[in-house]
């Protein structure tokens, strides 16, 4: 198992080099809509996460339930545990997600990768727009796990989201 | 004793039976309770306000975003607009899917609320999604918001009835809880001896009760955050009216502290805006009743005026009693602001702040008929800058930008309050002097006020520039009985000034009409006169003054009308510079040239031709060195034999395009005169910078050269000049031997004039060069004997 990690990750490194995923520094506002922009002072990386980054990291499969669809739509994306280790991100921080029209709330990281949190970019094979909550979406395994159907955990499912600040 | 235990048994079941009623009915209420206690916390979920505020929070976002992208605000590129609209979309769903409580007033639901949403949405969503821009489309804007009214008015009505619904259910269950403590105490009070049971379940109860008030605390805890958080605010007041609470939003916008509002009175802290809708309200508030909507006029931290709308509905405690007000507000100051400064831009123009040309055109109608009302006369003044292009030519746009906002400030100096002043597009001004007495002569004397002021020079930057105007003045109703026809006589006044020299005014007279519709013809003959064959080209020879060889010679551009007959260059050559027409002539008559000059072969293979560029050449051909190089090529003429005559105006522009058109000349190997050298201002600065071979010294020096000592002081000083530069010299206009002889005398080059021959057309030209060689080569000794 070893070897394989370590393949995995200069896999991922030189990959990152020749892609849009290693966004280097970017002035704020410079990211193309569509996208979401993981920065601040904990972020060891700054990445913007679009679809040539979701295609770098892998795109995995969420079939879930959610308290704003019907029946139980497949979700294609990346957990967001995935996103932080690639932008480097160390445990015990904390993350403020921030959506398109400014709605922000405020996490621990460790408790999102706890709670399987999934950055979601198709929904039944058809991206997300904006209309439909789109282009990434924040959600959670409520089907897998029912435990996380509450108030608090659907409060983090931020949608339109645009950025990740990283304290 | 047994009837005495009887008894007692009677009173004991007698009780216990009622403590068995009472407990039943505990018992239900205590269920009531509970199954209320559980519905309030949904009930006091903040989601269900929230989804409400949120989508109203959207809506607002987006006309805002549309409002600045339309007004032109560069921050809000089509892209963000479009961005606001699919966020909007977004939230349309979420008003029944996110709100737990069913919200109900006067008939209206959520779902309703939804509907109407999603039906305004799909109505203006092609528009929107269909462009890439909606710069300055008001139109598209009004549109917008007209389809969004109903959707914001249907999302304020569920503010109100969600405030509404959520204190019935709350007071509701207090009122429950209160009332089932009373009924309870009883009960327990007298059987408090009778069973231990009873006290269980009561202290249970009791339990129960406290946790839903609790719960209920807590919710209210929620909701005051979110209260906190939302874009609109809540307030509440006590029976005197006097504010006992409002939601941090409200302090943020007015900047106001909460000592500064709290305990005062709602009516003192903000008054209606509208008299009929406060007096409605003062009722209202007067009747206990709810308002709905009413804006009201405030003060902000600074003392600034904040316009606030707000909403509210009596609140009653338990007795039926009346205990204040709760309700929710906004502040709609910077809407109101947007929609004004809409509205002004509507009608103004938004470079100066004057009026645009269609409200101009109104107020010139509302004049119009009021002079022929009254039976005085009004005046309407059109102008335009004269040096505007110039400005923007050489300083740039935004230079000329700020150049038409001072001519705007200085004409709000120079006019009354009465008059109106508009902007009518580019650098055309109008200013309207309503009827009144002795408006001619006010007109006038304003007409010259205004030429006075923009003569004054500008400063741009650290430089400064002239723009002057000129102005046209026509009276109504002497000289138009409408808009159109007054407008139509200012405009040949304006045109007739222009004509006249520019920096003038002039009032229009009927036979301005005349002149114009005359100029007209003259242009479309013009249009047509190259390709009917009637221009032609004729040639002025050029000798030598020391010997009299001919050098060369000056194409001259001829118009010979079939019914006119010849037209003299100073009639058509201004028209053809002014309407563009100069272009196609200018490259006809240097390929012309070039093909003549190309067929003086034999002896007269050395000769020279010169060609004149006009100024409007220089300033609109797209690549006149290129036209150059083309007629060169074309005709097979050595360049060296090309003499291009340029006015000092010309190179005085120090344009870099004319720069570059000079060099290039030379590059071709093109030769450059300065045409009618003395005549304009003449700056020595450029002759240095211009590579250029020949003066011409203008004919007004030559014509009394022999009679005139200044005269000649001049042409010799000019002479010299051109020598110290090492300049051919070339007198023009030259017509007695005497002013040819004094030319030999100071030393100059080369004479053209009528002494010399008068222009010919090629054909003759090329008998009287053979003549003219002859005769020279026969006479040369003798004239040389002559002239020296």
């Amino acid at each position: 198992m070893p070897i394989r990690r370590r393949c995995l990750i200069t896999w991922l490194g030189l990959a990152g080099l020749t892609s849009p995923l290693l966004a280097g520094p970017r002035p704020a506002g410079a990211v193309a809509r569509g996208a979401v922009r993981i920065h601040g002072p904990k972020v060891a990386r700054e990445l913007v996460l679009d679809d040539a980054a979701l295609a770098v990291l892998g795109a995995e499969d969420l079939a879930t339930r959610t308290p704003w669809t019907e029946g139980v739509p497949r979700f294609g994306g990346v957990p967001l545990a995935k996103v932080l280790k690639a932008a480097g991100v160390a445990g015990g921080s904390s993350v403020r997600a921030i959506a398109l029209n400014d709605y922000a709330v405020e996490f621990s990281a460790d408790e999102a990768t706890a709670k399987s949190a999934f950055l979601a970019r198709t929904m039944d094979g058809r991206k997300l727009t904006v209309r439909d909550k789109g282009p990434f979406w924040m959600i959670f395994p409520w089907s897998e796990r029912p435990e996380l159907d509450t108030a608090s955990v659907q409060a983090l499912s931020v949608w339109q989201l645009r950025e990740l600040e990283i304290h | 004793m047994s009837g005495v235990r009887k008894a007692w048994r009677v009173w004991v079941y007698g009780l216990l039976l009622l403590a068995l009623g009472a407990l039943g009915a505990d018992a239900w209420r205590g269920a009531e309770i509970v199954h209320a206690a559980s519905n309030q916390s949904r009930i006091y979920d903040a989601a269900t306000a929230w989804s409400i505020m949120q989508a109203r929070y959207e809506l607002e976002r987006f006309r805002e975003a549309l409002a600045r992208h339309v007004a032109g605000d560069p921050g809000v590129p089509y892209d963000d607009v479009r961005e606001r609209l699919d966020i909007l979309w977004s939230r349309v769903p979420l008003l029944t899917k996110e709100a737990p409580i069913a919200v109900e007033i006067d008939g209206l639901t959520l779902a309703e609320a939804q509907a109407v949403a999603e039906d305004a949405l799909e109505a203006i969503d092609p528009e929107l999604s269909g462009r890439a821009s909606a710069r300055g489309d008001l139109a598209l804007l009004e549109r917008v918001t007209a389809v969004l009214e109903p959707v914001r008015e249907r999302l304020a009505r569920c503010t109100t009835g969600f405030v509404l619904t959520r204190q019935r259910l709350f007071d509701e269950t207090r009122r429950t809880i209160l009332s089932t403590e009373r009924l309870h105490n009883t009960t327990f009070g007298g059987f408090l001896a009778v069973t231990a049971t009873l006290l269980a379940l009561a202290l249970a109860e009791a339990t129960v009760a406290r946790r839903a008030e609790a719960a209920a605390v807590a919710s209210e805890q929620r909701f005051k955050h979110f209260a906190h958080s939302a874009s609109d605010w809540l307030w509440e007041t006590d029976a005197d009216l006097k504010l006992t609470f409002v939601s941090e939003r409200w302090r943020t916008v007015s900047g106001l502290r909460e000592a500064d509002i709290l305990g005062r009175r709602l009516t003192e802290v903000a008054k209606p805006t509208e008299e009929a809708a406060g007096r409605r309200y003062a009722a209202d508030l007067a009747g206990h009743r709810p308002f709905r909507d009413v804006v009201l006029t405030g003060r902000g931290a600074a003392g600034e005026p904040r316009m606030i709308q707000v909403s509210g509905s009596p609140v009653s405690g338990p007795d039926g009693v009346f205990r204040g007000y709760r309700g929710v507000g906004a502040d709609i100051t910077d809407r109101l602001g947007q929609e004004r400064r809409i509205r002004f831009l509507a009608r103004h123009d938004s470079l100066t702040g004057l009026l645009n040309r269609a409200t101009f055109q109104e107020h010139l109608t509302l004049a119009i008929d009021a002079a022929a009302r009254d039976g005085r006369e009004a005046a309407l003044l059109l102008l335009d800058l004269d040096g505007f292009k110039e400005v923007n030519d050489t300083f740039g746009h935004d230079a000329g930008d700020a150049l038409l906002r001072e001519v705007a400030d200085r004409l709000r100096g120079v006019l009354r309050a009465s008059d109106a002043l508009a902007r009518l597009g580019g650098d055309e001004f109008a200013a309207l002097v309503p009827a009144g007495c002795e408006v001619e002569g006010n007109a006038e004397q304003l007409a010259r006020r205004i030429v006075a002021v923009l003569g004054q020079p500008f400063a741009i930057g650290e430089q400064e520039a002239r723009a002057g105007a000129s102005v046209g003045v026509a009276l109504c109703p002497s000289h138009g009985h409408d808009a159109e026809a007054l407008l139509k006589a200012a405009d040949l006044a304006l045109y007739r000034a222009k004509q006249d020299g520019r920096g003038r005014y002039r009032l229009f007279a009927p036979e301005m009409g005349d002149e114009l519709r005359h100029r007209r013809a003259l242009e479309r003959e013009l249009r047509r006169a190259a390709e009917r064959g009637q221009l032609d080209l004729h040639y002025q020879p050029i000798v030598e003054v020391a010997d009299g060889r001919l050098v060369g010679a000056e194409a001259l551009l001829r118009w010979r009308h079939p019914e006119l007959g010849p037209i003299p260059p100073s009639l058509f050559v201004p028209l053809a510079e002014e309407t563009g027409l100069i272009l196609p002539l200018g490259r006809w008559a240097l390929e012309r040239a070039c093909r003549d000059a190309a067929g003086w072969t034999g002896e007269l293979g050395g000769l020279a031709v010169s060609v004149n560029l006009s100024p409007v050449q220089f300033a609109h051909e797209d690549d006149l060195a290129g036209e150059v190089a083309k007629a060169l090529a074309a005709s097979g003429l050595a360049a060296g034999r090309l003499v291009l005559e340029i006015t000092e105006t010309v190179l005085m522009r120090d344009q870099p395009a004319v720069m570059a058109a000079v060099e290039r000349f030379r590059a071709l190997g093109v030769r450059l005169a300065i045409d009618d050298f003395g005549a304009g201002y003449s700056s020595l600065a450029y002759l240095r910078r211009f590579p250029v071979d020949k003066l011409k010294l203008d004919r007004s020096f030559v014509r009394d050269l022999e009679r005139d000592p200044e005269d000649r002081k001049i042409v010799g000083a000019m002479i010299l000049l051109g020598q110290s530069l090492g300049l051919e010299t070339v007198a023009e206009g030259v017509e007695s031997q005497a002013q040819l002889r004094c030319l030999a005398d100071l030393g100059c080059d080369q004479a053209q004039g009528y002494l010399i021959g008068r222009p010919m057309r090629n054909a003759d030209f090329l008998r009287f060069a053979a003549f003219h060689r002859r005769a020279t080569d026969a006479v040369r000794p003798g004239l040389a004997a002559a002239v020296a």
